[in-house]
């Protein structure tokens, strides 16, 4: 029977721990960063291979989008703290009201961009 | 047992876009009619409000607007020979649930196909031979013809305030507009949106290599709007949450702003929201269907709802499922060819080039959903396929929809996918980079269809659907063919940086959103032997039961689907009226 994604999130932590076990004799949170940077990225390229799942894929399809999602989800959600990724990128957020702007401002730099508004400044 | 509830003239299952639109033809003439609607009334909520309409994450990730995949998903396998699977995270295309269906969260772009795509057969036979059209490529034609469904795409557009520029009236060219269009009989009700920064930049591209780019026809109202009904479209804001949102500006012309509220003051009409249709009556001896059967949704209560006429306005899938599990109609076979149910289940065949430019902005943030310039020149049969091994193609755009940030990020090719190098090119390239897109045709393959899984069920108990589904050689050389023009124009384009062309290759993916246009598996047609429906859409085996949507689509082209489905869904209210006076096959 294959497994939902919930079962497949949850079989994915065991095995990686088990696997960073093996590797580096401790838990993933306890890696140096350097280390844990390159752990990833072998799993991530499926150079770590785990007898019952699919490591790289569980990683790839389930873990990846979740840091993504941290990363650009609006700030309610617990990532993207103080909207520091929307002011890296240029993100200006909400109304986005852009009646006016959409022509004043085509071709041109978005000044509301420095100053993102998250879902929570307007609630 | 189920409650038999009184007798209704009309019911139609699914409260989507086709449902509105044979409502408003048949209560107009004072047929009395019920639509059930598995969803609720999103109007109010959450999704339809600032702020939390702008919540990427709920809506743009996490489809909170579409059909929820833990209650009923598909099954898919690649060919005859693998064992189907569910698909527990579908992202590849996304029915919607609730009042207005998948059109609640459409992007809005709104075209009238090509005039030769109701006769698709005919024309590739005139043009390259019988021989030329592979014998594993069932085209056909659909029965009706394009001038007539003119008049029902003219209401269409002027219902829903459809905007653009006109490329052919009556036969003559207009500048400005798509060459190829088929003749329409007047301009469209509204001008054009307002075209990005990327559109200029493409429209420039184009021009250079000789092609005529026009703006997309978009659903999008570029001012305020009132149509013949007296409903009326604010302006659109160019917020970029138009697909898998709900415009909570009442500026994107959906059923549940334009159609609904207007057929709630209508006699006759009535909705039943949370109301999930589990299955069809059929008399096979009698060859006529008595009603459905639901289930609803508040209470766990089961209702028989007896009718002199059924309509099945669901989405795709939903139709061609609901006739496959009550045996109406025979269920098409791969292997023999035969049987129809099911047949000609198509999808369609994406594709993007990014571009990148150090010095120009894109503010991917200022669009909305059809805020794109266009080539059609591609597309379909509308250049010559002689010797190229494939027929179909693909209109080629400027594809900013939105630049919401979790998902419409582009990197340049070579991008690590964390860490410090990753932040400093989002930083860099967030604000100037677009994708030049093809949007192209998926003609059908033998083996490519819809059946009930033989092991796997939904939350109701009954069997899901299972698509047999892959790309096929057509699809894989059409989409390099088309990528590679796109490519052209991307070099074309003045970006500092081009990146890596994606045609489509390998397998189909269900993990990856391409287009929510799938089409077929209750097609239309002139012969019984090879399809569902007449060209009046009523089921052959079953005079008072009719079916309308995308799934009687005998092909998929190049363009978005709405606009032949709102003429067929027109036309079909007032065949709807005929039959009433005179029950008998159309």
């Amino acid at each position: 029977m294959p497994l939902t994604p919930e079962e497949f999130f949850k079989a994915g932590v065991a095995r990686v721990q088990e696997a960073c076990a093996t590797k580096f004799g401790k838990h993933f949170e306890q890696l140096a960063p350097v280390d844990a940077d390159a752990f990833l990225q072998d799993i991530a390229a499926e150079k770590i291979v785990d007898p019952q799942l699919p490591l790289g894929q569980w990683f790839n399809e389930l873990v990846y989008p979740l840091f993504v999602q941290a990363c650009f989800a609006d700030p309610m959600y617990g990532g993207n703290r103080g909207k520091v990724f929307w002011k890296l990128i240029g993100y200006p957020g909400l109304p986005a009201f852009h009646t006016r702007d959409m022509v004043a401002y085509r071709g041109k730099q978005f000044p509301g961009a420095l100053d993102p508004k998250s879902i929570q400044d307007f609630s | 047992m189920a409650k038999i509830l009184p007798k209704r003239t009309v019911v139609i299952v699914g409260g989507g876009l086709t449902a509105g639109f044979i409502a408003r033809q048949i209560t107009a003439k004072g047929i009395d009619v019920l639509v059930l609607e598995r969803g609720g009334d999103h109007r109010a909520a959450a999704e339809a409000k600032i702020p939390n309409q702008r919540d990427e994450l709920r809506w743009g990730v996490q489809n909170q607007l579409a059909q929820n995949w833990a209650t009923e998903t598909y099954t898919l396998r690649h060919s005859p020979n693998e064992e189907s699977l569910p698909v527990r995270r579908l992202e590849s295309f996304l029915p919607g649930d609730g009042l207005g269906g998948a059109a609640n969260h459409w992007n809005g772009q709104t075209w009238r196909w090509a005039e030769y795509d109701p006769i698709l057969r005919t024309r590739l036979e005139s043009r390259y031979g019988k021989k030329a059209i592979p014998a594993d490529m069932p085209v056909q034609d659909w029965g009706v013809t394009y001038a007539e469904m003119e008049p029902y795409h003219d209401l269409f557009e002027r219902l829903f305030g459809i905007a653009g520029k006109a490329g052919n009236i009556k036969g003559q060219i207009q500048p400005g507009g798509n060459p190829f269009e088929a003749p329409r009989q007047r301009e469209y009700p509204q001008p054009p949106i307002e075209i990005t920064e990327s559109g200029q930049i493409f429209n420039g591209a184009v021009e250079s290599l000789g092609y005529k780019s026009f703006p997309m026809p978009a659903a999008n109202s570029p001012g305020a709007y009132t149509n013949p009904d007296g409903m009326k479209l604010a302006p659109c804001q160019y917020c970029g949450h138009c697909e898998r949102f709900i415009c909570e500006a009442n500026a994107k012309a959906s059923p549940q702003v334009l159609l609904y509220p207007m057929l709630a003051q209508r006699k006759g009409f009535a909705i039943r929201l949370r109301a999930h249709v589990l299955g069809i009556n059929y008399d096979p001896k009698a060859r006529q269907v008595t009603g459905v059967r639901y289930l609803d949704l508040q209470t766990a209560e089961e209702y028989e709802q007896p009718a002199d006429i059924v309509v099945l306005g669901a989405f795709t899938m939903t139709n061609t499922k609901l006739l496959l599990q009550d045996g109406i109609g025979a269920p098409y076979d791969a292997r023999t060819g035969k049987g129809v149910v099911g047949r000609n289940f198509c999808y369609q065949v994406t594709s993007n080039v990014p571009v990148f430019f150090k010095d120009r902005w894109i503010n991917p943030f200022l669009a909305s959903g059809s805020t794109q310039t266009v080539i059609d020149d591609y597309n379909g049969d509308n250049f010559d396929h002689s010797g190229l091994g494939f027929f179909g193609g693909g209109y080629i755009y400027s594809n900013v929809t939105n630049g919401r940030p979790i998902t419409t990020r582009l990197l340049p090719p070579g991008t690590p996918r964390w860490g410090t190098k990753w932040k400093q090119a989002n930083a860099d390239w967030y604000l100037h980079a677009f994708n030049i897109a093809v949007h192209g045709s998926n003609y059908p393959h033998r083996e490519n269809c819809l059946d009930l899984d033989p092991t796997y069920r939904d939350a109701y108990g009954q069997p899901l659907l299972r698509m047999t589904y892959n790309l096929r050689d057509n699809d894989h050389r059409m989409t390099e063919y088309v990528t590679a023009k796109a490519h052209e124009i991307a070099k074309a384009s003045g970006a500092t940086i081009v990146g890596t062309p994606a045609p489509r290759r390998g397998d189909y993916d269900a993990r990856v959103y391409q287009t929510t246009h799938v089409t077929g598996g209750t097609i239309m047609g002139s012969d019984p032997a090879t399809s569902v429906v007449s060209p009046h859409l009523q089921h052959w085996d079953a005079k008072n039961l009719f079916v309308v949507g995308a799934s009687v689509y005998p092909h998929n082209a190049g363009y978005n689907p709405t606009g032949p489905l709102s003429a067929l869904a027109l036309r079909l209210g007032d065949d709807l009226v005929r039959y009433i006076e005179s029950p008998r096959m159309l």
